[in-house]
């Protein structure tokens, strides 16, 4: 029995997950962010093939926070593996012909690191979607207004110079959402 | 208007439409032919996990060699042998939309329906891997 087997379990939590978004694709899928039927996302990577259509891949739970440094490039794929954040580790065997996850193992992760294969110096492009962008500034323009409704309706709070300081800065910040509209 | 049924909000909006381009593909066999354009979703028409996903009804490019050979190398280690040959394909103009990850070379490339490989691909140079 080899060491993975020592860890097979008999359920699949993936039984009804959906890949959500694929993050690095060439001909294969190699890493795609999948989520469950409870919205929990979990970071998936090709490992190897096993067989000519057996797919290894190690899967991890991913907070939306990493996911999105990963994004941005600011985390490498590796290290969402070396550091995961949670102390177990899935890995899966999936069919490519049909989808079908055929095993799933769950590692602890000190067992995990004597097969993690993801290199600390794999990142994702940085480039972002513009949707995804103007989604943002859509957001910051709402958050604003949020933030002006407040300060008026909360104006006992602050005095006239705090006030006036408040105002400023909102107005500061509307300007750069409006520029940065117009720009894309 | 694709020569696939895409799903929604596919291709994504920071795909544009291509202008003549020099491209490598790696493929199977020694002639590239539609067979060898053939995107993951048609490839695989019974996995369900993929038949949702924009980059599933791509077909995968790379605008740099020694880019494309890397991630045939990379695969080539995980098991898989992406194919036996790499062309240098000239691309016409307004053949589809694309997207390229400046990064990695790596470029999606969903095809209009009025894309026709004999008319609008010229293979430059072969290269068996």
């Amino acid at each position: 029995m080899n060491t993975l087997e020592k860890y097979k379990i008999p359920v699949s939590p993936f039984e009804n997950s959906e890949v959500q978004e694929i993050l690095d694709f060439a001909d294969i899928p190699l890493l795609y962010v999948e989520v469950d039927s409870i919205g929990k996302l979990y970071l998936n990577y090709l490992d190897r093939f096993i067989d000519e259509h057996l797919e290894q891949r190690f899967v991890v739970p991913i907070s939306e926070q990493r996911l999105n440094a990963l994004k941005k490039g600011t985390l490498s794929v590796g290290e969402a593996f070396c550091h995961p954040e949670t102390p177990l580790i899935f890995v899966t065997h999936v069919s490519q012909l049909d989808g079908d996850i055929k095993e799933n193992y769950l590692l602890p992760n000190e067992v995990f690191q004597t097969f993690n294969s993801v290199s600390t110096t794999y990142f994702l492009s940085s480039e972002e979607e513009p949707v995804a962008a103007k989604t943002n500034l859509v957001k910051g323009e709402k958050l604003l207004v949020e933030i002006g409704k407040f300060f008026d309706e909360q104006k006992f709070l602050f005095n006239a110079d705090e006030m006036f300081m408040a105002q400023k800065v909102i107005h500061l910040l509307r300007e750069r959402i409006s520029l940065s509209g117009e720009m894309r | 208007m694709y020569q696939e049924k895409l799903p929604k909000n596919c291709p994504p909006q920071s795909a544009v439409e291509n202008d003549t381009i020099i491209l490598y593909r790696i493929f199977h066999g020694n002639q590239l032919d539609a067979s060898e354009l053939m995107p993951y979703n048609r490839l695989y028409p019974k996995n369900k996990r993929f038949q949702q996903l924009c980059e599933a009804f791509a077909i995968s490019f790379y605008t740099d060699y020694d880019l494309a050979i890397s991630k045939y190398n990379e695969i080539l280690n995980k098991g898989k042998k992406m194919g036996n040959f790499i062309a240098k394909l000239r691309i016409k103009a307004k053949s589809g939309l694309i997207k390229i990850n400046n990064n990695t070379g790596h470029c999606n490339f969903w095809f209009y329906q009025h894309f026709d490989i004999s008319n609008d691909i010229e293979c430059l140079e072969i290269i068996e891997l």
